[in-house]
């Protein structure tokens, strides 16, 4: 069910492919899938070939990746409740720390920046007990994204809200700083750009949004948020149940507080282009044009445009877009360090395979 | 545990579809259409009492969508009271059946009939989530009820 440039596909998964996830230096793509491994891509001349499948510890769907520590170490988290940290040793990736502590399926995962911290999410429990819909509103968070120069934390959710963490020095504990609710329905995906100053998010409501990050002071004159008192719980145990096992593991975390809080405001809203529900966004860090993708198998391409004097926003306009799968496309990946500003390669991984591509920026 | 709805009302079933010669042509493709839907998922047993989909009238053929071209379906349901603690499981069913039989080209929606329960937005909410269904079938309690659910009676077996 894989399908590489020129590959015969013959190392693809065997269900539906979840996650991909570039290395660091562009040279290994990781992808996940419901058949519970991950694989690992190489480049040889034309082809993608699958280096080596990491399976075993996990026994149930592995739904999202990241890659942490320059490449040296890959989070996998799974249906099955825990997160396999993968290390890269002499022979291959060998399994280095089986996180666990979620009750339920742990739907995210994320290395910081500083590789010190890993966040992770989960499902609220029981999802379809009919019982437990009538009682109350469930949140499960969909997915969790790293500012990708300081220890701020972004989750989007099932109850179509983004919200911002950060640790609190004061209280050594981390804080909810800024909560979003511009989304009509689920928020799928959120990603940062390369400098970390605006944020986008796609989701349910079929709308990509461009978040923009105001300094305190700043003159466009958003309002600050008061520092909020209002704790994560389950982020707050979440972290900490990682971290601890990571600090037992040699990652010495040193938590870098913000000097001052952001406010995150809504710059654009692009809908009427997908027809069904947005699954994924990423951002080129070389070009800065975001790829959206999702349930109606096509994935377009969006570049900024003139900033508007008045509103001092940006809008953004369609450059392109094709249909890479003929289901629904799960997730997608630009790669890094590619040089060449014209051609720009593109992973995407869908219910039917995995594909990667070269697109003319 | 006392049934929510324990005396139901019970409907008649449609008839056996009419085959005609065309159907039997490997030449002639067949579109999929509503009634071939209704086919798929009419026996589906309900998860409390011993009746099928249809027999309690959950599933209408006249609910059904279909549209071969644009490789779309949709299957609207009504479950029997507007509280039923049972329409996300049924909901589930639909969408398991349509999953497993369907051709993957086509997109399900699998909704609520507009006005016919008490939370109707967020069932379908949560019916629409492909995540939420596929981490619910690697449930291993849940995934035993809706294949219970989606057993096939003898009597329907040829």
């Amino acid at each position: 069910s894989t399908r590489e440039d020129g590959g015969d596909g013959q190392d693809g998964h065997e269900d539906r492919v979840w996650d991909v996830k570039w290395s660091p230096t562009g040279a290994v793509l990781a992808s996940s899938s419901g058949d519970q491994t991950v694989r690992l891509w190489t480049r040889e001349a034309r082809d993608w070939v699958c280096l080596s499948t990491l399976e075993g510890p996990q026994k149930g769907t592995i739904r999202s990746l990241s890659w942490g520590r320059e490449g040296n170490y890959l989070a996998a988290a799974s249906f099955d409740s825990t997160t396999c940290v993968w290390e890269k040793g002499p022979s291959g990736f060998e399994c280095f720390a089986t996180l666990e502590g979620h009750e339920n399926e742990v739907k995210g995962v994320a290395f910081s920046a500083s590789g010190d911290y890993i966040a992770t999410w989960f499902a609220d429990e029981e999802e379809f007990d009919c019982a437990a819909i009538l009682a109350e509103h469930s949140q499960d968070v969909k997915a969790v994204a790293w500012h990708p120069t300081r220890d701020l934390l972004a989750s989007c959710s099932y109850d179509n809200t983004i919200r911002f963490y950060r640790a609190d020095p004061d209280n050594a504990d981390w804080i909810c700083c800024d909560t979003l609710s511009d989304n009509q329905s689920t928020v799928w995906k959120i990603c940062f750009n390369a400098d970390g100053s605006r944020l986008a998010a796609v989701g349910d409501d079929r709308t990509l949004r461009v978040y923009q990050a105001f300094p305190p002071g700043n003159p466009q004159g958003a309002a600050l948020p008061a520092h909020s008192s209002i704790y994560a719980p389950c982020l707050r145990n979440t972290l900490h149940s990682a971290i601890n096992r990571l600090v037992c593991s040699d990652f010495a975390g040193i938590v870098t507080p913000s000097a001052s809080d952001d406010k995150w405001k809504c710059i654009a809203t692009i809908t009427g282009q997908h027809t069904r529900p947005i699954y994924s966004v990423d951002w080129d860090p070389e070009t800065n044009i975001l790829a959206t993708a999702g349930g109606d198998n096509i994935v377009r391409l969006f570049r900024e445009t003139a900033v508007q004097p008045d509103t001092n926003t940006p809008s953004y306009e369609l450059i392109g877009q094709f249909q890479a799968h003929d289901q629904d496309l799960n997730g997608l990946a630009w790669a890094p360090n590619q040089p060449d500003l014209q051609h720009r390669l593109l992973a995407t991984c869908a219910d039917d395979g995995l594909h990667v591509g070269n697109h003319k920026s | 545990m006392a049934l929510e709805n324990a005396a139901p009302r019970v409907y008649g079933k449609v008839q056996e579809r009419v085959t005609l010669d065309n159907d039997f042509d490997d030449d002639v493709i067949d579109p999929f259409d509503s009634r071939e839907i209704f086919d798929l998922v009419r026996h589906i047993n309900d998860p409390e009492h011993p009746l099928t989909l249809e027999e309690l009238n959950v599933v209408r053929l006249d609910q059904i969508l279909v549209d071969d071209a644009q490789n779309y379906v949709r299957v609207q349901f009504t479950p029997t009271i507007p509280h039923c603690s049972m329409a996300s499981l049924i909901g589930l069913c639909l969408r398991v059946r349509l999953l497993r039989a369907l051709p993957p080209r086509f997109k399900v929606d699998v909704e609520i009939f507009p006005g016919t329960h008490a939370t109707e937005a967020s069932i379908n909410k949560q019916l629409a989530d492909k995540e939420r269904v596929a981490a619910a079938l690697e449930n291993p309690n849940l995934k035993t009820v809706v294949n219970e659910c989606l057993q096939l009676d003898d009597k329907y077996l040829d």
